[in-house]
């Protein structure tokens, strides 16, 4: 009896970990993971040395294509954006900060074409810079990623204008 | 004695097939009724001040809007990023008319609006505008900040989720 729960628990768990195995390989899980390492990357907690601070902006750069476009109607920092500029400004921004939490959620995952895909997601940033003044800023997003060499690359960043002026 | 039994086969009660069936369809009919009928909605911030306070609770009405149109002075909560952020606004202008802000004061289609709801100084000045179709245009009832910090505008009526409760 207690045999055959065993078997059971162990089927259970095997058959889990192959289903993870296979999402986490999908085209899908794949985007995810490289989401997940974007907030790994931008988020922050305390000080952080100068070189830790560059490298964590040259793999952030590593997951845009050599060029993205963003754009936003209420920021001014619309336009094209090589990667050596992501990185720079990456590391700008995030050096402003003693304390940065980026969250990603409620992932909407499409794929027009089989090496483009479209993502909807809610970003949200908490944190607090330097100057000891509050962030707290929440926003929907839309991603395309382009699929290069086996690794999916952000090539468009746009924040969803929900009231326009 | 009969009493006691009670109490304590309501605190303690036999785990059975039928407990397990009567809970688990408890269960779902409560995530249904609040995730899809009467979503909690916690505020925070205080645009809709004094109207609604910053860190009260409330539920969003799904429903409301099934027959009816959104109209002028509705209170309405609007879907802001995927599907846990909603902004509550008050509608103040509808698709095909003109919006505009004078000295403080609300102007649509060039006459001004009564707005009683409104309670501390305003002095926004916005060029007019037109609300496109399908469209509604939602401001907080707290003015009393610079235009610039104060989100409002027009958006998609496909984003409004429904109405407050209270």
């Amino acid at each position: 009896m207690v045999n055959s729960k065993l078997v059971k628990v162990a089927l259970i768990l095997i058959i889990g970990g192959i289903a993870l195995y296979f999402f986490l390989q999908s085209e899908e899980g794949k985007i995810r993971k490289e989401l997940n390492l974007l907030t790994e990357l931008i988020s922050r907690e305390g000080e952080e040395p100068a070189l830790i601070l560059a490298q964590k902006a040259r793999r952030t750069g590593l997951l845009f294509t050599e060029t993205c476009d963003y754009e936003s109607k209420s920021h001014s920092y619309s336009g094209h954006y090589t990667r050596q500029e992501i990185i720079r400004q990456t590391a700008a921004a995030r050096s402003q900060f003693s304390s940065l939490k980026l969250k990603l959620y409620d992932l909407q995952i499409e794929f027009p074409t089989e090496k483009t895909a479209k993502v909807i997601l809610t970003a949200s940033v908490k944190g607090q810079t330097k100057a000891g003044e509050e962030v707290n800023d929440t926003h929907e997003i839309e991603l395309t990623l382009k699929k290069i060499e086996k690794e999916w690359l952000i090539n468009y960043v746009k924040v969803v204008e929900v009231l326009a002026k | 004695m009969g009493k006691k039994k009670t109490i304590h086969k309501f605190i303690f009660p036999t785990l059975t097939s039928n407990y397990f069936i009567r809970v688990s369809s408890v269960a779902i009919l409560a995530y249904l009724f609040f995730t899809y009928l009467f979503i909690p909605v916690h505020i925070s911030g205080t645009s809709m001040e004094p109207t609604y306070h910053d860190g009260s609770i409330n539920f969003t009405w799904r429903l409301h809007y099934l027959f009816n149109k959104p109209e002028r002075y509705d209170i309405v909560t609007v879907r802001f990023a995927g599907k846990k952020v909603m902004l509550l606004k008050r509608v103040v202008a509808l698709a095909g008319e003109t919006v505009e802000f004078k000295n403080g004061k609300l102007l649509v289609n060039g006459k001004k609006i009564e707005e009683p709801y409104v309670r501390y100084p305003c002095n926004w000045d916005l060029e007019p505008r037109l609300v496109e179709e399908g469209n509604v245009y939602l401001v907080g009832d707290n003015r009393n900040m610079p235009l610039k910090q104060h989100t409002f505008g027009q958006t998609s009526i496909k984003r409004i989720m429904g109405v407050p409760l209270w």
